[in-house]
């Protein structure tokens, strides 16, 4: 067997273990202390697919070939679940029986199902389930045991194999990925450049090429999407560009080719941006003008895009990496609605490692790629102007302990006001108001009960007492705010003293957060919630929306504010209504200064914290004060004061961190009406967009000059760019370093042959050691490699090793002692791919077939590229048309005799086989 | 004079009632106000239905324009169709969502219709949608102030003084209606601070003291032990007339850059007026403010026996083409006296020109003085 050249990074664990928030306590009877382990039986309840964004393949008991799941047909007997590319939902049993499954790109579950119920263990990647009031149990595998889940959960596959369990409710936002899966595909992770026809409609531009270029920093990631668009129109025309900047995202820059070279944009005060914008229009130079539209959604006017050419624009913006009990990953979803136009290329790099390459993209894509077991938890950025401190805080789970095991009760039935603003305000936001009240009450639970109030300069209820969650209950209630026209301002005060006489067991807030009528005094409004004595959750939406006085009374109270601009939104807070109350809380959880230390720390307000959550905060020293050693958190666990000093040692360089405390000193200021060109100024000295600014690219710099536009963007981004390099994160890679990157990568574990292959581990190079231990125990030491600026470590993979996943263990201990404890995932795979091959004559042609099948003992349908050399010595390349299946035509006229074709197949561990195909006249 | 609507003239009536109220005075006998109009006598003259049915296809034509809408709404209402007018409104409304003139006309036909709920609802849209807009919040406590909603209006003015500090004739009009709402110590300390500021234009000033001095006669009033303070205070004050006076008019306005003027003919027939500030009976007009909101006040320390006829004209519009003038008259009769009895006549001038006579006030021969 010729040893592998293929071998690139599969998954990367963090070491941290999330809280099983949603798990019931108790151990499943039979299971191991840890891990325990699936019943032998496979789950005898039908596994439906309801929806397949991706690609679904199941095994079933005593079938080791891995079967595309498909729709409508119902599989019984299933023991494995696997999707690649794109997300999928699951039904577990008729009408989800049993429950619902949400699966994530390169997750792989293994289920099992005995007298005790389903049984689920995530073998790798990220899932959701919901259990449904239905009896049957749904137990999950995790390090502490099998542990049965009531409601919703996520499940993620940590480091050692078990599945961590986390309350969907309690970390709503790692969940967005399933909620994306409910509903309709729409453009994300890229923009759309749209120009007027002759006929004055506008069509969108052919998009031939995207790069999107990451560079984690810290906990952060900045990311630069590279558009290519082209003009096919025999004239110049001015396009619209939008692109849609992902949730937390914080847009950073704009640059746009012109001249063959890429100019960078600049923040200028949005009329003058306008004025030059225009005036530039008119001499026929080469502007481009981006302001934020609505939502997320950011335009860009451009003009001129020439004639039969294409047009280069590039798009930055930082945002939180995702970290949960797998570690820290970055992610990228590329949202192409049906219909939508292709993009010709598409690469997608992660701190040099290109982890996606390709052409004619019809579908879209979800990436979560693993970038870090551990983010630094204090990082420091030093400037001109001073010190950025940002820091992570956990609270320590002691807090939470000392409130004793009564504070976790939860009323078995919560009565609910729901009070939803129908002030005029509300006006354009009303759509998505309803979708919001219609997704909270329904994710309430049967028991509980609610009143909604419709609230503007008065208060009126939709009901004169609460009403049990049904369907019929939320279409009236719904009904009723539909029937209120938005009008009037919006008196907080009276809402809050409305609810309070309900006396309800939770309050949810649906309205853009102003208090416009009554009483406008925060700390007297902050009054009014404490005497609800039950969680207010918020949403905070519309235009002119600012979640600054319900963040506080949220936070104080133990519940949630959340800013909502779109339909996904509003489900991940419906998730935090419907499944966030359990668990112990920090009320009023806050970061603080600690006596005496100066600075700026945001944000002000006060949150509600959940054993294993983490706050961050941010603290600006000016220039010249020594940035504090110590900050504290503080907050109350069941009603007693708790505090925590959080030391602010080892701090690593990273860049970002100014930017990020400007985005909220920006909040900040306009929350406090602030004067305009306050807010100018320093949305202009931190290179981050304000409502007040605009990203305005000019042709040259003269033109700038001209301007009285000054160059501060270009130098910001020249330094955020050395900074990064500076304080690049450890990341691991692995792969061949010949191949890598010449095929498409994939998502799900990669498979190799045995051989020798490498592993390259991109660790700092003045870390102690990196070592990597193998399944089998071997231990290596890597050794660092300046050619490739890396860790390096071959490895042998003995000839008689089994075929199946492996999982390798890589320990590197930095120079400052602190150890990093990341996960390799592997495929070992031997056997060529065996295929049945046909040909069939069309009229104008043979239409050759390819069908792969069981062979050696492995029914893995792995097989991904198949050739055809045809009599003339031309090569045919059969397109994939599923897993295991390819096809294409030859195109000739009817054979006089039979024919042999050579036919050449290979998989992805590059198993190759040849074979014959005999063409019949 | 073609009467006013019963609703809206006992509205008027009940709300100039409610003002005097606050402070209950034993009735001198000598001086007897009688109210007027709200509106100009020409503003609710009939429409034809060929006018009505021109302006619905202006407004069909062009549903944005906002001139063809104003006028459409405008006539419905002369028309006394205050149901279509609403309609319209509405209608308009929905096209033009931000647009503050249609917010407030739909607040007064609603308040017309005496739909009070609605009306308040419909009016405080106008912060609701530009909350940091000073002149929206002073549009609607204006609106308030009419509609009687003082405390309302209170808040309105508060919010609208917090967002602009230094607008001294704001917290002028805050100062008045917190004396109206009975808060003294509050209508005191910001009167004081604009008397003792001597950076506030005297336009401002002057009222302030004329304020204060009422507020100084309450004290005393109220207070026994202050009296002679109060006394004091009130002669540093400098008043010209003093603080005891018959009559006392106040007006004000709610529209930037806009000129609206006080007339009152005394009984000889003489108009004080910006044109003639003095009167022959010793009555005077104080200042003849250009710049809109006002106050000009006209003071009359020993009124002579016959009719006071009070009036409001709209002499000169502010920018745009819909704007209109609305604020308040009010009226004090034995001002600084335990007989002192005030009045608020709200008033509303639609067009250049308008004038409108919002009340008479009745002297008798002899009297108490």
């Amino acid at each position: 067997m010729i040893p592998t050249r293929l071998f690139t990074l599969a998954a990367l664990g963090a070491v941290t273990t999330l809280l099983a928030c949603g798990a019931e306590p108790g151990t499943r009877p039979g299971a191991g202390a840890r891990g325990g382990e699936l019943a032998d039986a496979p789950v005898r309840l039908p596994l439906e697919l309801v929806q397949a964004r991706g690609e679904v393949a199941v095994r079933t008991a005593g079938d080791p070939t891995w079967r595309p799941l498909a729709a409508g047909a119902p599989l019984t007997g299933v023991r494995e679940l696997k999707v690649t590319r794109h997300g999928a939902i699951v039904s577990i049993g008729h009408g989800d029986a049993a429950g619902r499954l949400w699966l994530r790109a390169g997750t792989h579950l293994r289920l099992a199902q005995d007298d005790h119920g389903v049984q689920l263990e995530v073998v790798a990647g990220k899932s959701r389930v919901r259990r449904s009031a239905a009896a049957m149990p749904v137990t999950v595998m995790t390090a502490g045991g099998a542990r049965a889940v009531a409601g919703d959960v996520l499940l993620t596959a940590a480091p050692g194999g078990a599945t961590a369990i986390t309350a969907t409710g309690a970390r709503p936002e790692l969940a967005d990925w399933s909620l994306a899966l409910e509903r309709a595909p729409e453009v994300a992770g890229l923009g759309r450049l749209e120009a007027a026809t002759d006929h004055g409609v506008d069509e969108a531009l052919a998009l031939r090429r995207v790069d999107v270029r990451v560079r984690t920093a810290g906990d952060h990631a900045l990311t630069e999407v590279e558009h290519v668009f082209f003009n096919p129109a025999a004239e110049a025309r001015e396009g619209t560009f939008r692109f849609p900047v992902p949730d937390r995202a914080l847009l950073t820059g704009l640059a746009m080719e012109i001249n063959g070279a890429l100019m960078e944009g600049e923040i200028v005060e949005r009329e003058k941006a306008r004025r030059i914008y225009e005036k530039i229009v008119d001499d026929m130079q080469d502007p481009a003008l981006l302001e934020w539209e609505q939502g997320n959604w950011f335009k860009l006017r451009v003009f001129p895009i020439e004639a039969t050419a294409e047009k280069r624009v590039v798009i930055r913006y930082a945002q939180p990496l995702v970290g949960d009990a797998a570690g820290w990953s970055y992610e990228y979803s590329l949202g192409l609605p049906e219909g939508d136009a292709t993009i010709g290329a598409l690469t997608v790099t992660v701190d040099g490692q290109e982890v996606v390459r390709e052409t004619d993209v019809r579908a879209g894509l979800d990436l979560s790629v693993p970038v870090a077991a551990a983010a630094p938890a204090v990082m420091r950025e030093t400037r001109a102007d001073g010190t950025y401190t940002a820091v992570r805080v956990t609270p320590d789970p002691a807090l939470f302990a000392a409130a004793g095991p009564g504070a976790v009760a939860r009323p078995r039935t919560r009565d609910v006001v729901v009070v939803v603003d129908t002030s005029r305000s509300m006006l354009e936001a009303r759509p998505l108001q309803l979708e919001l009240l219609r997704t909270t009450l329904a994710e309430l639970g049967a028991a509980d009960r609610f009143v909604v109030l419709a609230s503007d300069v008065a208060v009126t209820a939709h009901a004169p007492a609460p009403v049990a969650v049904n369907l019929a209950a939320i279409t009236d209630a719904v009904a009723f705010i539909d029937g209120i026209e938005p009008d009037g301002a919006t008196d907080v005060a009276a809402a809050l003293r409305a609810a309070a006489a309900r006396t309800p067991s939770d309050v949810v807030y649906l309205g853009d957060g102003v208090p416009t009528w009554g009483e406008p005094d925060r700390a007297a409004l902050a009054g009014l919630a404490a005497d609800l004595g039950a969680p207010v959750h918020a949403a905070i939406l519309g235009k002119g929306a600012s979640s600054e006085l319900w963040q506080e009374l949220a936070g104080a109270s133990g519940g949630r504010a959340m800013v909502v601009r779109r339909a996904i939104d509003a489900a991940r807070f419906a998730l935090a209504v419907g499944h966030g109350g359990d668990g112990v809380r920090m009320r009023g959880a806050r970061v603080v200064l600690a006596g005496g230390a100066a600075g700026t720390l945001y944000p002000h307000a006060a949150t509600t914290a959940w054993d294993g959550d983490t706050l961050t905060a941010i603290v600006h020293t000016p220039a010249g004060v020594a940035p504090p050693t110590a900050l504290r958190l503080v907050g109350t666990v069941a009603g007693r004061a708790v505090e925590q000093p959080v030391a602010l040692d080892d701090a690593v360089a990273t860049a970002g961190v100014a930017r990020r405390w400007a985005a909220l000193h920006l909040a900040a200021l306009d929350a406090a009406g602030a004067p305009r060109e306050e807010l100018v100024a320093a949305s202009q000295a931190h290179g981050v967009l304000s409502r007040h600014t605009s990203l305005l690219v000019l042709e040259s710099e003269e033109a700038y000059r001209e301007h009285q536009i000054e160059r501060r963007q270009a130098a910001q981004q020249a330094e955020a760019e050395r900074l990064a390099q500076a304080a690049a994160g450890p990341q691991v890679t692995g792969g061949d370093l010949d191949t890598l990157g010449a095929r498409q990568p994939s998502l799900s574990p990669d498979e190799i042959q045995p051989g020798d292959p490498e592993i390259k581990i991109p660790a700092p190079r003045d870390a102690r050691s990196v070592i990597v231990t193998f399944p089998w125990g071997e231990t290596k030491v890597a050794e660092w490699d300046a050619e490739v600026d890396a860790w390096m470590v071959r490895f042998l993979v003995a000839m008689d090793t089994p075929d199946g996943d492996y999982q390798a263990r890589i320990t590197v201990t930095h120079a400052d002692g602190r150890v990093e404890i990341r996960h390799l995932g592997y495929t070992i795979d031997t056997t060529a791919p065996a295929m049945k091959l046909t040909a069939t004559w069309t009229g104008d042609g043979y239409r050759l077939e390819a069908r792969q099948l069981p062979a050696g003992g492995s029914r893995r349908k792995d097989a991904d590229r198949v050739e055809v050399v045809l009599p003339d010595g031309q090569l045919l390349l059969l397109e994939q048309q599923a897993w295991g299946r390819f096809a294409g035509t030859w195109t000739t006229a009817r054979l006089d005799a039979a024919a042999a074709l050579r036919v050449v197949v290979r998989d992805r561990a590059l198993n190759q086989a040849v074979l014959t195909l005999t063409v019949a006249p | 004079m073609r009467k006013l609507p019963f609703v809206l003239f006992a509205a008027l009536l009940a709300v100039a009632a409610t003002q005097a109220a606050a402070t209950p005075p034993p009735p001198s006998g000598r001086l007897t106000l009688v109210a007027g109009e709200r509106e100009p006598a020409g503003a609710r003259a009939a429409v034809t239905a060929d006018e009505l049915g021109r302006l619905e296809q202006a407004v069909a034509a062009q549903p944005r324009d906002r001139a063809a809408r104003f006028a459409l709404v405008r006539a419905l209402h002369r028309a006394g169709k205050l149901d279509e007018a609403v309609a319209a409104a509405r209608a308009w409304r929905a096209v033009d969502a931000y647009n503050l003139v249609v917010v407030r006309m739909l607040g007064d036909l609603y308040s017309e219709r005496g739909q009070r709920d609605q009306a308040r609802r419909a009016y405080s849209a106008v912060v609701e949608l530009l909350p940091g807009d000073v002149g929206a919040q002073r549009a609607l406590a204006s609106a308030l102030k009419q509609a009687g909603d003082l405390e309302a209006a209170h808040q309105r003015l508060s919010a609208a003084a917090a967002a602009a500090p230094g607008d001294r004739r704001l917290a002028f009009e805050l100062a008045d209606v917190a004396q109206r709402l009975g808060r003294t110590a509050e209508a005191r300390a910001g009167l004081e601070a604009l008397v003792a500021d001597t950076a506030v234009p005297e336009s401002v000033r002057y009222p302030a003291r004329q304020r204060l001095a009422q507020v100084y006669h309450a004290i005393a009033r109220d207070q026994p032990g202050e009296a002679a303070a109060m006394r004091r205070a009130i002669a540093g004050l400098g008043l010209a007339g003093g603080s005891e006076n018959d009559i006392k008019i106040f007006l004000t306005w709610d529209t930037d850059r806009s000129d609206v003027d006080l007339w009152v003919t005394n009984p000889s027939g003489e108009r004080v007026s910006y044109q003639r500030k003095q009167g022959s009976f010793g009555d005077a007009l104080y200042d003849d403010v250009t710049t809109g909101y006002g106050p000009e006040s006209y003071t009359a320390p020993r009124a002579q026996p016959g009719a006071y006829v009070v009036q409001v004209n709209y002499y000169r519009a502010g920018s745009g083409n819909l704007s209109e003038a609305r604020g308040e008259v009010v009226v004090v009769l034995d001002e600084g006296k335990p007989t002192e009895q005030r009045h608020v006549l709200p008033y509303r001038l639609f067009d250049k020109g308008d004038t409108v006579t919002v009340a008479r006030i009745d002297v008798r021969a002899g009297g108490s003085r």
